[in-house]
This record gives C-alpha cells, sequence and structure tokens, in this order.
C-alpha cells in the first residue's frame, strides 16, 4: 500500500512539474526580461552605459510589442532622466520613474528585438536638500514582449 | 569682550524649519535672480543659448521651485545637448535619435537609403543567418552596427525615418532567405542546418524589386510603400 502511496505521489509530482515547465515556456516565449548593473550618475552627469542582450529571439521575423521598464531605486536618489536605447539605435527618455514604478512603452514597437539594449541614467542636478553634488542611483529591470 | 554665537540653525533643522542652501547650491526659484544670472555669467554660461534651455527643461521636468540646483551641475547637463538644443547620444556621438511626443509619428516614413547601407544589411544578414542556422542571436550579432553606420550618413532630421526605412529592408532581406531555405526543404526549422548554396539565389536587388511589389507574397512583410 505504501509503495502504491509513493508512485501516485510520484506520478503527480511528475504532472505538476511538467504543467509548470510547460507554462513557464508558454510565458517565456515572446518575451525576455534583463535587469542593468547599477547605474550611478551626479551633479547633472550620465552613468556608465549598461548594455543588456536579446539571447536569442524565437520566431521568422519578430517584432516589439511593448516594453516595461522597472526600476529600483536607492534611498535618499535625487531626480534622475532615464534614457533606453534599442538594438536600431533609436532612444527614448523617461522622466524620473519612482522607485516601484513599471513603465510601459510602445515608442519600439515595430523595430526588431534582438540585440542589445543600452540602458543609462543623467542625473537632473536637482535635490531636496541642498546637496552641492547630487546623485541618482538605480538598477533598471526592462522586459522587451514581441510576436 | 564676550563671543555670541548663533546656533538658531540646529533647532531649526530640529523642528523641521528649511536648511539653508550648501555653499554652492541655491534654489531653482532664485534661478531668475540678478546674483544667479550673474553667476552663470560669470560661469561662461549663455542663458539664451538653446544648450542652456534644453538642460534647464531636463531639471524642471522633474523639479518645483523649492529644489537646489549648481552651477557646475547646469555646465554639466548643458554638455548633454547641442547647439540647437538636441540630445547628444553618447555613445555614438549623434543627435537626432531621440524619441519625443513631437517626433513619434513622423519618422514613420519611408526615406531614401543609401546603396552601401543596404549592401551592408544584407550581407550582414545573410552572414549571421547561415552562421547561426536562421536564429536571431542578440548576444552576436552586429545589426546594430549597421543601423548606426547608416545614420551617419543621414541628416539628422532623417535619422529616425532612416531607421524606420532599413528596418523594412531587413525583414525584406531575412524573410527572402527563409523562404529560399524553405522551399528547399520543406521541414527545415529555424535552427537546423542550412544547406550550403541554398542562399546563393537570393540577391539584395531580387528582393528589393519584390519589396515594391504591392502585397507581395514572398516576403511577407508590411511594404505597403513606395521604396
Amino acid at each position: 500500500m505504501k509503495i502504491f502511496s509513493k508512485r501516485i505521489y510520484t506520478v503527480v509530482v511528475a504532472c505538476l512539474m511538467s504543467c509548470i515547465m510547460f507554462a513557464t515556456s508558454a510565458l517565456a516565449a515572446g518575451s525576455y526580461s534583463k535587469t542593468t548593473v547599477k547605474l550611478n550618475a551626479y551633479s547633472g552627469g550620465s552613468s556608465t552605459k549598461s548594455t543588456v542582450s536579446s539571447g536569442s529571439v524565437l520566431g521568422d521575423n519578430q517584432s516589439i510589442t511593448k516594453v516595461q521598464l522597472r526600476c529600483t531605486v536607492s534611498s535618499g536618489s535625487d531626480p534622475y532622466t532615464l534614457y533606453v536605447k534599442s538594438p536600431d539605435g533609436t532612444t527614448e527618455s523617461f522622466t524620473g520613474p519612482i522607485p516601484g514604478d513599471t513603465i510601459t512603452t510602445t515608442a519600439f514597437n515595430g523595430e526588431n528585438p534582438s540585440g542589445k539594449w543600452t540602458i543609462w541614467i543623467v542625473n537632473d542636478n536637482i535635490s531636496s536638500n541642498g546637496n552641492i553634488y547630487p546623485v541618482s542611483t538605480v538598477t533598471v529591470r526592462i522586459q522587451v514582449y514581441y510576436s | 569682550m564676550a563671543r555670541i554665537t548663533n546656533y538658531s540653525f540646529l533647532f531649526q533643522n530640529m523642528f523641521g524649519a528649511q536648511r539653508p542652501a550648501v555653499r554652492g547650491s541655491f534654489q531653482l526659484s532664485q534661478l531668475n535672480s540678478s546674483s544667479v544670472q550673474k553667476q552663470l555669467k560669470a560661469a561662461g554660461i549663455d542663458t539664451n543659448s538653446r544648450q542652456y534651455k534644453a538642460a534647464l527643461k531636463q531639471m524642471m521636468s522633474n523639479a518645483n521651485g523649492a529644489m537646489y540646483t549648481n552651477i557646475q551641475g547646469i555646465k554639466n547637463l548643458m554638455k548633454n545637448y547641442d547647439k540647437h538644443g538636441d540630445y547628444i547620444d553618447p555613445v555614438t556621438g549623434l543627435t537626432g535619435l531621440l524619441i519625443t511626443d513631437e517626433n513619434a509619428e513622423s519618422r514613420k516614413r519611408i526615406v531614401s537609403i543609401p546603396e552601401s547601407s543596404r549592401d551592408e544589411m544584407f550581407e550582414l544578414t545573410k552572414k549571421e543567418f547561415l552562421r547561426e542556422n536562421g536564429v536571431q542571436n542578440g548576444d552576436t550579432t552586429k545589426r546594430s552596427d549597421v543601423y548606426t553606420n547608416l545614420y551617419r550618413k543621414m541628416q539628422k532630421n532623417d535619422r529616425l525615418a532612416a531607421g524606420y526605412t532599413m528596418e523594412k529592408y531587413e525583414r525584406a532581406y531575412r524573410q527572402a532567405f527563409l523562404n529560399a531555405v524553405r522551399e528547399a526543404d520543406p521541414d527545415w526549422e529555424i535552427g537546423k542546418p542550412v544547406k550550403p548554396g541554398v542562399l546563393d539565389s537570393v540577391t539584395r536587388e531580387t528582393t528589393e524589386d519584390n519589396m515594391k511589389k504591392p502585397g507581395s507574397a514572398a516576403t511577407r512583410v508590411s511594404v505597403d510603400m513606395k521604396i
């Protein structure tokens, strides 16, 4: 009886894992997600230009359908402008997303999602507390959807 | 003689009163004051320049008058813009590649692309198609370089439209390669080895001719425009 229960348990677990794997792969198809290094900028200057690659893009001739950006802003950061450059070389800027904010943009729609994205910030050179060197520190997660 | 020291600022801080500005910084609301204007002028900043106005616009988009700024930072911000107030791409040094509310729709137009750039894109797409067996590998592709080379050849106001047009060409080339491989082997799937010589019959000229045909099934891409 115990062996029978163990077998049923094993089969159920195997089925469950297969379902999870299938669902995950189905969800992953048509999008990729990458995270930048920590971007630091101060006193009106630019941060490092962080590049993230699409990896392999599935399908014949895919087009971007939307791009989502999620910013993790360090505590005490001063305002900044975020710049995102697509593999085609077109760039869009975003005025200081707040912590945890998710931005959705359609500016890159129709472009080929394959290649490297370049992401950086520029410190806006303003601060609430009179810092002589306003500083911004942000990490950006980019998710690109395509079909 | 007794020396009197004013410690009132400590109590002001304690009760949340506004702190005095750190030396060298000033509030944005004071930007137009004669003393700050003098400082800006002394620092060599032309407050009538488009560079300055662009830097100011960037600061103000995220600020209120009670916030602080400083002159060196304004100079740093101004370096991001050219004399026309256009943002300079820090990677390529090119302007005219920033998508804004004003150009988001107007950039979607067809412009003439130099033959050398079309040729470069065709050859690269073919080379990468063969090397990766049809997989679009973002880790190894050099397609961004072709776009950058194209932008360098174009006028500033046509760069975004050139990217939009080049995208159409790139799709048509890739689709022509896919069609040729599938015609030779209907069971072929992306990732499987491509038979040698299969792409030899595909030329840039024939592909571009097919793009001009209205509703061409050969390319299966949206090229409902005159190129």
